[in-house]
């Protein structure tokens, strides 16, 4: 390997875990409130980081949260449709494998015993598919319009009327 | 949401036709919102994605494939050439190139089996005789082996007789192929391995009697 290779693999090696310790988590999240699952969610977001870490060299720095989110979605995309082929592989499938997983239960069990975090899953289940992912990548993750409206593939303009109907209808389940 | 974001938020919202009321009752539905993000994976749970999931980074930063590669090739020609060396010096007589590891080989065995002292006399009279039957003449070299035996059996009484003569036989052919000083040489070297033989035998006499008058 040629110095100037090393020296740059380096680099990629630092910004890479850079951008998981500070991303994983939004993208674990994200997952988590579209799958309801917190395994699943762990193993898409290590195949989100795999997938990001092949093409890291072409990767323009600046868009890498909407990057991410983007590979997260088309990710869960795949996930569905594989899923509606075959039945979803079982922890102890994944084990007979040999892809070791690795979760903290201690994490999920907080998690999932949270009661705000439960009745906003709860809630964003009800919502139609487009606001719900408006809802969390502009209140839960705090992303700008334009960030969001990037990673849906909508405009700006769209973001924000679909945010206001979002939080109205949050609104009243939780009122309920 | 800091202040600024919401403030911004209001904004947008006020465009789509929210009333500040309306707004206001949207503040708590945010708050619920924005508290999900206080559930961070533990570090640790990262570190180790980083550090198992991704091994081919590692493994392709710290050890490229070839890393090894010519330390593990040196490795095995030197521990091949220094087999093949001392198989080798093994029939070397004194003025050959790998005299000297045979030397090394010998001593190195005597670390390992202290019985191979014997061997050494009879090995080093066996030169004497091969130098001597060699029809190109190497004086030089056979008194230089003659030295070599005089040192190996001047402790010649803790030698195992059989072997002391075995060795003064192969002096006696070697005495046969030379003549002038080479020879005297020899004869000078049997004389005194012979009498150190003798005297060796005469103690051990005088050991036993006396061990039978002690008995006595």
């Amino acid at each position: 390997m040629l110095e100037h290779d090393r020296i740059s693999l380096i680099r990629f090696t630092e910004e890479f875990e850079t951008v998981y310790i500070r991303y994983s988590d939004k993208i674990y999240r994200y997952l988590y409130f579209q799958t309801k699952d917190p395994y699943l969610s762990e193993d898409i977001t290590a195949e989100v980081f795999l997938k990001a870490w092949k093409k890291w060299e072409t990767f323009k720095k600046d868009y890498i949260q909407a990057l991410l989110f983007k590979i997260a979605r088309n990710t869960l995309v795949d996930h569905w449709r594989k899923n509606n082929k075959k039945k979803e592989s079982s922890l102890e499938t994944k084990i007979e494998e040999g892809a070791e997983p690795f979760y903290d239960e201690d994490f999920i069990g907080k998690m999932q015993s949270d009661e705000n975090v439960k009745d906003v899953n709860n809630a964003l289940q009800l919502l139609p598919k487009n606001l719900k992912e408006v809802a969390i990548l502009r209140f839960i993750e705090d992303m700008s319009a334009k960030e969001a409206g990037e990673i849906l593939n909508i405009s700006e303009g769209n973001v924000r009327v679909l945010q206001y109907r979002a939080l109205i209808k949050l609104k009243e389940i939780f009122k309920k | 949401m800091i202040n600024e974001e919401l403030k911004k938020l209001f904004e947008e919202l006020k465009s789509e036709g929210a009333s500040r009321k309306e707004m206001e009752e949207l503040i708590p539905v945010l708050n619920k919102l924005s508290a999900i993000k206080k559930h961070e994976r533990p570090y640790l749970l990262k570190r180790k994605f980083l550090e198992e999931k991704t091994p081919e980074i590692k493994k392709s930063l710290f050890f490229p494939k070839w890393f090894f590669a010519p330390a593990i090739a040196f490795s095995l020609f030197l521990f091949v050439g220094v087999i093949s060396a001392s198989y080798a010096s093994q029939k070397s007589l004194p003025g050959d190139l790998l005299y000297p590891v045979k030397r090394l080989t010998e001593d190195a065995r005597i670390l390992v089996d202290p019985n191979f002292k014997n061997e050494k006399i009879v090995r080093r009279s066996e030169e004497i005789k091969k130098l001597t039957e060699e029809k190109e003449e190497k004086p030089k070299f056979i008194n230089k082996a003659i030295d070599d035996f005089r040192k190996e059996s001047e402790d010649s009484r803790n030698h195992d007789a059989k072997k002391v003569q075995e060795s003064l036989k192969n002096l006696e052919d070697a005495k046969q192929n030379v003549l002038g000083e080479e020879k005297k040489q020899i004869e000078r070297v049997i004389e005194k391995t012979e009498n150190s033989q003798d005297n060796r035998e005469l103690e051990s006499q005088d050991s036993n009697r006396n061990e039978d008058e002690k008995n006595k």
